[in-house]
């Protein structure tokens, strides 16, 4: 952890003093940041690919063979990303030194002092694709299985279907039942709509015979 | 389009010259600093090459950031440029020839570049001794193989303007001479042959139409509008020219452009010239001293597109095409053949460069305008009678229809098609984007389509000036609320030539017409700042108010300021002063009988800063709704937000003692002048995006120190308490509570915007466009400065997250998809009819428009939805109850009989 520290605050030093001394000199050496984009052989579109440096302070365009140059950099430290629709790439972090020695190493935004060496001329692989769309829901029959509500109302079915089978046939239970069934037997005294549309349009099947 | 690479936006990417060949082009941008060669095929780049070093004096003139691009003549493979206080060659198949360094010197500046078969020839103006020193260097290898001097009378920047080259002369004008200098190739020869050209008044512009080693042709335009043209040719054997004056005939707008073929025996000449809506074109062969074959086209332009600003003719195969960029950006190409001109291609490219966006609704149909009809009487009888007819009408109108369908079939359908687009549909999701450009069109472009529904051109634009960009008020004057009036949109810009006459343009949003009674050219004051009043004056019509250069305040059109402005609420505006760094805070006083239309503004606070410069301002959207006046914590008592609507974001930027830069957000109560917040960022570096809204401001810069984007996000709190629940005041005492955090961006930010909705019920999302191309929307739960560090159940019951430095970007909330949008410059987000839904439109180079559901679909059923299972199972439901229930009459009945 302490290391890390350090390394930071050396790293931030370095580059102060590097800021520093470019300033007193007239000219300034230009460098080329190199690199090759390796795309699967089936797909090898290459058209919509851009290598932007520090977020389009230089932006690189692919050659037939997937390399790329970045030319008149001068010297410090830049993100290198290639970006395309259809391909995730990695980012790097490029640093260029005062003179001209040119490292690569991973980008970490969060430990920015953080040294994890990487390959140069730098080599950019699919990472992976972007996937910009959320699965659609279909409705599917096992989904349904998998349910819990399901499986309660299921149990409850198989009970109510099953249960009076094992209940013993005794007669004073068909009695208790049959006293129950008539709790949903319609009511004879209720007034049925029926009657009262009757009553009060007059029932035509009766006018006919009437006619007759 | 076969394909395009975008460059970058910076200094870098402007592209300085263009050099065809047959299967590639060499682009040299970057003020000569870098040449890259493009195939034709596909876009993929051959070769890069820069400049080995750079100078970094960075403090110069303008002056002295001159690059020149030539293509020797004599060697065509070989491309010269001077950049600045650098020399290089480079050859067309990749390889860097030689570079030098030509040092140079406040008084010493290298202007003009000529070629020849040997030598590289510079021309450098040395403005103490007043000669141009002209050094000749081999063009094998950059050698310097010796110079000479001739007496120069012009300045540096008088030379760059009124000088050109072409081969080896240079010409420049001189009030009514034209002096055509004579560059000698060889060493023998030495002398420096000065020659005159004669014109009748002040040369205005010398442009070379064409050029080769043996013949040239140039063009000079005087002021009096009077257009010559020379040719020149090539002398035997040595460096000296002839030239003759070639009689054409031309108008004083008029157009030249030479095209060479090999199928031709000479050079085509075509003149062009922009007449209203019709293009005129002349062509003729060159030969000797006169001009044969002139052939004449026309071609009708389809809008009124200006002035011409560029043309370019070419014979290809046999085919003549012209290409033309006009005073409205407009690309056009235009096929000349025996049978007429066409134009085969037309591209509104001031599209990509759009400065102000308004949405309007769009109209009510007939049957909705009658539904707000009904419910508009005032008595009860009226109001009956209303009911009762429009339903009546409603009712004719449907057996109307179904006659029409019935008798015209489906004959007028894309008529009525046509009809329904400018229709407002049910959830209001569809509108029209008023978009104004900086080369002065507007265009109103339906959503639903993206299709032009109208453009208008207005030939003297120029845009505001606002802090460090270009602006243009667009006012929704009249909405279209008012059914039984169009809706009016008010431009406000200044005139190109006199920067100090203001224009206003009322138009109808829907057609583009232009309302005569509120437009004019001429106001009698210079406009300081520019503003809508809060009250409708007359027709539901709102008018213009105008600060002026002496703090007086207007109104347009002219109306008491009684009736534009509130008497109950007052009135307080504020200004910015440029020279003085300070916002200036005013009163209003109106009386409400006064019937003044104009009055001077009282100062009531000022700030001012020092040692900073203030570089952006940042307004909330004027559509912000706060729906819930609190938070509800996870322990049931409520945070209340501090919601102020006079608040607006000032970013300053500056160096401290210790040389550190540094950048400051405030947040300014416009009405006091009290500073809310204020933050300080060293090591940091502009631009600052911001977003206000509701009770919380969020922001991105760039920390040089970390080198990383970052985000910092800002709630402000008025406590446990509400000091006043029903009005906001800015002179309430409540000092708000600000709660902060910061977060790093995994990717860079070119513009940034919130999403609205109507009742501001539904969750923010905040939009970012990103330079790589994406538009990626962030929930605000994840920007939230109140996330915790370690989460308690009270926190979970919240429903707040846990803090992460790092804000993970999904590529589920890419909203573009694969449709990547390079340089966005700003995203505008309006409300629909729904409550879950909220419109975005990003605009820049390419234009986005979507829909995006911020808390997801709540209020809609989802696009998969099944009527016909839904339906069907309904009716199955009640077909099988009365199968069920004969069943089981059929059951009681055999109960009954047992």
């Amino acid at each position: 952890m302490s290391i890390a520290i350090v390394c930071c605050l050396f790293y931030s030093i370095l580059i102060i003093i590097t800021t520093s001394s470019t300033t007193s000199t007239n000219r300034a050496p230009l460098y080329t940041i190199e690199g090759q984009i390796v795309l699967p052989p089936d797909e090898n579109n290459l058209g919509d690919i851009r290598i932007l440096v520090d977020d389009g302070l230089y932006v690189g365009i692919p050659h037939v063979d997937g390399t790329f140059t970045i030319s008149g950099v001068p010297s410090g430290s830049y993100i290198v990303s290639v970006n395309s629709p259809i391909h995730i790439f990695e980012p790097v972090r490029v640093d260029i030194n005062k003179k001209g020695k040119i490292r690569a190493r991973a980008v970490n935004f969060i430990e920015p002092g953080k040294v994890t060496i990487k390959k140069y001329p730098l080599r950019f692989e699919v990472h992976s694709k972007p996937n910009y769309f959320q699965k659609r829901e279909v409705y599917r029959v096992t989904d349904l299985f998998s349910n819990p509500l399901f499986l309660q109302a299921t149990l409850l079915v198989v009970s109510l279907l099953f249960l009076p089978k094992l209940m013993p046939q005794g007669e004073d239970l068909q009695g208790a039942l049959q006293q129950t069934n008539g709790l949903f037997q319609p009511n004879p005294n209720m007034p049925d709509i029926t009657d009262w549309f009757i009553r009060l349009f007059g029932a035509p099947t009766r006018q006919r015979p009437a006619r007759n | 389009m076969r394909w395009r690479k975008v460059f970058e936006t910076n200094e870098y990417g402007k592209i300085d010259r263009i050099i065809w060949y047959d299967q590639e082009s060499v682009i040299i941008s970057g003020q000569g600093r870098r040449a890259r060669s493009l195939r034709y095929a596909d876009g993929l780049e051959v070769w890069q090459l820069a400049a080995t070093t750079t100078n970094t004096n960075s403090n110069q003139d303008t002056v002295a950031k001159h690059c020149q691009v030539i293509k020797n003549r004599y060697d065509p493979g070989t491309i010269h440029i001077l950049s600045d206080d650098l020399l290089w060659s480079v050859s067309s198949y990749g390889e860097m020839l030689w570079s030098i360094e030509i040092p140079i010197k406040s008084t010493l500046k290298n202007l003009f570049l000529l070629s020849t078969s040997q030598y590289v020839i510079v021309g450098s103006l040395d403005s103490n001794s007043n000669q141009l020193q002209v050094t000749y260097y081999s063009k094998q290898d950059g050698q310097q193989a010796f110079s000479s001097s001739l007496p120069w009378s012009f300045n540096a920047k008088d030379s760059l303007n009124k000088c050109s080259t072409m081969n080896n002369l240079i010409l420049c004008s001189n009030n009514e001479e034209l002096s055509i200098i004579t560059i000698p190739t060889t060493t023998d020869d030495t002398n420096v042959k000065t020659r005159h050209i004669k014109a009748s008044s002040k040369i205005e512009q010398i442009r070379i139409l064409y050029e080769s080693t043996t013949r040239s042709v140039i063009l000079i335009k005087s002021d009096n509008g009077e257009t010559k043209i020379y040719q020149f040719n090539k002398k035997e054997s040595t460096s000296e020219w002839d030239f003759n004056e070639l009689n054409i005939q031309m108008k004083s707008n008029s157009f030249i452009s030479i095209a060479t073929d090999k199928n031709l025996a000479g050079q085509q000449i075509l003149e062009a010239s922009a007449n209203d809506q019709k293009l005129n074109f002349h062509v003729s062969t060159i030969n000797e001293q006169t001009l044969t074959n002139t052939r004449s086209y026309s071609v009708e332009l389809p809008e009124n597109m200006g002035e011409i600003e560029y043309l370019a003719y070419s014979v290809v195969k046999n085919t003549q095409l012209v290409t033309l960029r006009m005073q409205d950006g407009s690309l056009l190409v235009i096929k000349l053949a025996d049978n007429g001109a066409e134009l085969i291609l037309h591209r509104d490219e001031a599209l990509s460069s759009i400065i102000s966006v308004e949405t309007f609704d769009l109209s009510l149909s007939i049957t909705q305008m009658r539904i707000e009809e009904e419910f508009g009487g005032t008595g009860m009888f009226s109001m009956f009678t209303k009911r009762i007819s429009s339903q009546v009408s409603q009712l004719i109108s449907f057996f109307l229809r179904l006659l029409d369908l019935f008798t015209h079939g489906n004959r007028n359908r894309d008529y009525l098609d046509k009809q329904a687009a400018l229709v407002r549909d049910e959830f209001n999701l569809n509108k029209i984007l008023i978009v104004v450009t900086s080369v002065g069109k507007v265009f109103g472009i339906l959503t639903q389509s993206g299709g032009i529904l109208w453009k208008n051109f207005f030939p003297n634009f120029a845009p505001f000036e606002h802090f460090n960009a270009v602006h243009v008020p667009l006012f929704h004057i009249r909405s279209a609320a008012h059914y039984t009036h169009e809706p009016l949109a008010s431009i406000v810009y200044r005139d190109r030539n006199s920067l100090h006459d203001t224009h206003i343009r009322t138009f109808n949003p829907y057609t583009g017409d232009l309302e005569n009674n509120l437009t004019t050219s001429s106001l009698p004051y210079h406009v300081k700042r520019v503003f809508l009043s809060t009250q409708a004056v007359d027709e539901f019509c709102k008018v213009l108010l105008f600060v002026d250069t002496n703090n007086k305040i207007h109104t347009y059109p002219s109306v008491p300021l009684s009736r534009a402005l509130s008497t109950t609420i007052p009135t307080y505006i504020y200004l910015f002063d440029k020279s003085e760094q300070a916002f200036v805070g005013y009163y209003l006083s109106i009386d409400e009988n006064d019937q003044k239309t104009s009055t001077n503004l009282k100062e009531v606070w000022r700030v001012s800063f020092q040692n900073e410069e203030v570089i952006n301002i940042h307004t909330r959207l004027s559509s912000d709704r706060v729906h819930s006046a609190g938070i509800v914590l996870g322990d049931r008592s409520v945070l209340y937000k501090y919601t102020n609507p006079n608040l607006i974001a000032v970013v300053t930027e500056g160096i401290d003692y210790q040389k550190v830069p540094f950048v400051n957000i405030y947040l300014l109560d416009t009405v006091t002048g009290s500073v809310k917040l204020s933050h300080t960022h060293k090591r940091v570096k502009s631009p600052v995006h911001i977003v206000l809204s509701e009770n919380w401001i969020v922001y991105t810069y760039y920390n040089q120190r970390y080198r990383r984007y970052e985000a910092v996000s800002s709630s402000l709190f008025e406590g446990e308490a509400q000091y006043n629940y029903s009005t906001f005041s800015s002179f309430d005492p409540i000092e708000p509570v600000i709660q902060s955090k910061a977060y790093i961006l995994p990717y860079g930010v070119n513009a940034i915007q919130v999403t609205t909705t109507e009742k501001g019920i539904t969750s923010r999302d905040i939009i970012m466009a990103t330079p790589n191309g994406m538009l990626i929307e962030i929930p605000w739960i994840l920007f939230d400065p109140r996330r915790p560090l370690d989460l308690t159940p009270m926190d979970r019951e919240e429903g707040l997250i846990m803090y992460t430095p790092e804000i993970m970007v999904n590529f589920e909330s890419v909203i573009n998809y694969y449709k990547y949008v390079y340089n966005i410059r700003g995203i505008h987000t309006v409300a629909t009819g729904l409550e879950s839904t909220s419109i975005v439109f990003a605009y820049g180079l390419d234009l986005f428009f979507t829909r995006v559901f911020p808390s997801r679909i709540f209020d809609q059923l989802k696009d998969d939805f099944d009527f016909m299972i839904i339906g069907w199972s309904t009716v199955a439901f009640v077909v099988g109850s009365f199968v069920a229930k004969r069943f089981a009459s059929i059951h009681q009945t055999k109960k009954a009989w047992k």
